[in-house]
């Protein structure tokens, strides 16, 4: 998964891109449980193109190799565009493995659902 | 009549835990999504932040009450994020992180550090938002204490990796203990305000260890990357 530099966060963001935009829209009007979200996504690959993808070394060592643990990489570009295409990638990961069982409360599930709706509202309305 | 004693009834046995799939895949897919709410949280307080700064107070409320969901969001993917068979975690998780790195340590994400960091920006919520500015740190406490839950699910009252085999205070108290008192002192809560951040008194051997590597963590985060 493609995450960006989090310190480019903090800056302003550039605008997500109309096809990024449009498959965050089905998700958010979606409001489906977390394990049934996959039906509102789309099963493209969501991986940002190979230019967006910069190789970056994060000061501390342990950062980085915390990264590869998880099997992250960082972007230094198009923070706004990289974060929602990796919260897609996410949702549709959680819920491919939230298939398999869990023993999440529907509160709990609703809480997780809209946290990431939140989040992907909050980016595709930066320059709305 | 002679009443014979009943036969102890049998240990209620555990109905099996739901996941059917592998610990390690659970605990990695989960911790992305809790990378990026936390990234979103992290675009939310610069929001708050800017909002704060401008003097806009419909606006400070909202970033505070979007930064309350996207917490209580965060809380609940790491317990997502623990949700397998307990038997599970300390040869299918644990051991595999412990050979990636013995020191391993969710401290060591550059996303958390910075978080850590920036959630300082809370402390300046004027009296007007209030009760929204408690709602948030009520959601702070949620984080820590559903970390813990996972923690001590799975070691009890062991210590973490990061703290080493040394020790004798549990990862579960370092973490409903110091790390959430300073993170909640951090965000601006009243009631944490005699706590002394830094204090490393109680805090011996392998546990300062924990403690410095979390304060690594933040001073990491404000080395600027580009």
């Amino acid at each position: 998964m493609l995450l960006p530099v989090p310190q480019l966060l903090e800056t302003a963001l550039d605008e997500v891109s109309a096809e990024t935009r449009a498959s965050v829209r089905r998700f958010v009007e979606a409001r489906s449980l977390l394990i049934d979200a996959n039906s509102c996504l789309s099963t493209s690959k969501s991986a940002p193109d190979e230019t967006h993808v910069t190789p970056v070394r994060i000061s501390a060592n342990k950062q980085t190799e915390y990264d590869r643990y998880f099997a992250v990489e960082r972007s230094e570009v198009c923070p706004a565009e990289t974060l929602a295409r990796a919260a897609l990638e996410s949702f549709q990961e959680v819920s491919l493995n939230a298939a398999t069982g869990h023993s999440l409360t529907p509160i709990e599930e609703h809480l997780l659902g809209t946290a990431l709706r939140e989040g992907l509202a909050m980016l595709c309305a930066a320059r709305e | 009549m002679r009443l014979t004693r009943s036969p102890p009834a049998p240990a209620q046995s555990q109905p099996p835990h739901p996941y059917r799939g592998d610990a390690l895949v659970r605990w990695k897919v989960v911790h992305r999504a809790f990378f990026v709410i936390i990234d979103f949280i992290l675009i939310g307080l610069t929001r708050l932040e800017m909002a704060l700064v401008a003097d806009r107070p419909a606006e400070v409320r909202l970033a505070l009450l979007r930064l309350e969901t996207l917490l209580l969001g965060s809380a609940v993917a790491l317990r997502l994020a623990g949700d397998f068979p307990g038997t599970e975690y300390g040869p299918k998780v644990r051991d595999d992180m412990a050979a990636f790195d013995p020191e391993f340590s969710g401290s060591f994400s550059a996303d958390h550090a910075r978080m850590i960091k920036r959630i300082a920006v809370l402390s300046r919520v004027p009296p007007y938002a209030a009760d929204e500015h408690g709602r948030v740190l009520s959601a702070l406490d949620a984080v820590y204490r559903n970390h813990a839950w996972v923690c001590e699910s799975f070691v009890g009252a062991k210590p973490s990796l990061a703290q080493g085999d040394g020790t004798q205070q549990s990862g579960v108290d370092l973490l409903v203990g110091q790390f959430r008192r300073r993170a909640l002192h951090r965000a601006g809560c009243p009631s944490s305000t005699d706590i002394t951040v830094k204090s490393t008194e109680a805090v011996r051997g392998a546990e300062r260890h924990a403690v410095l590597a979390e304060e690594q963590a933040h001073d990491s985060a404000s080395i600027p990357t580009t």
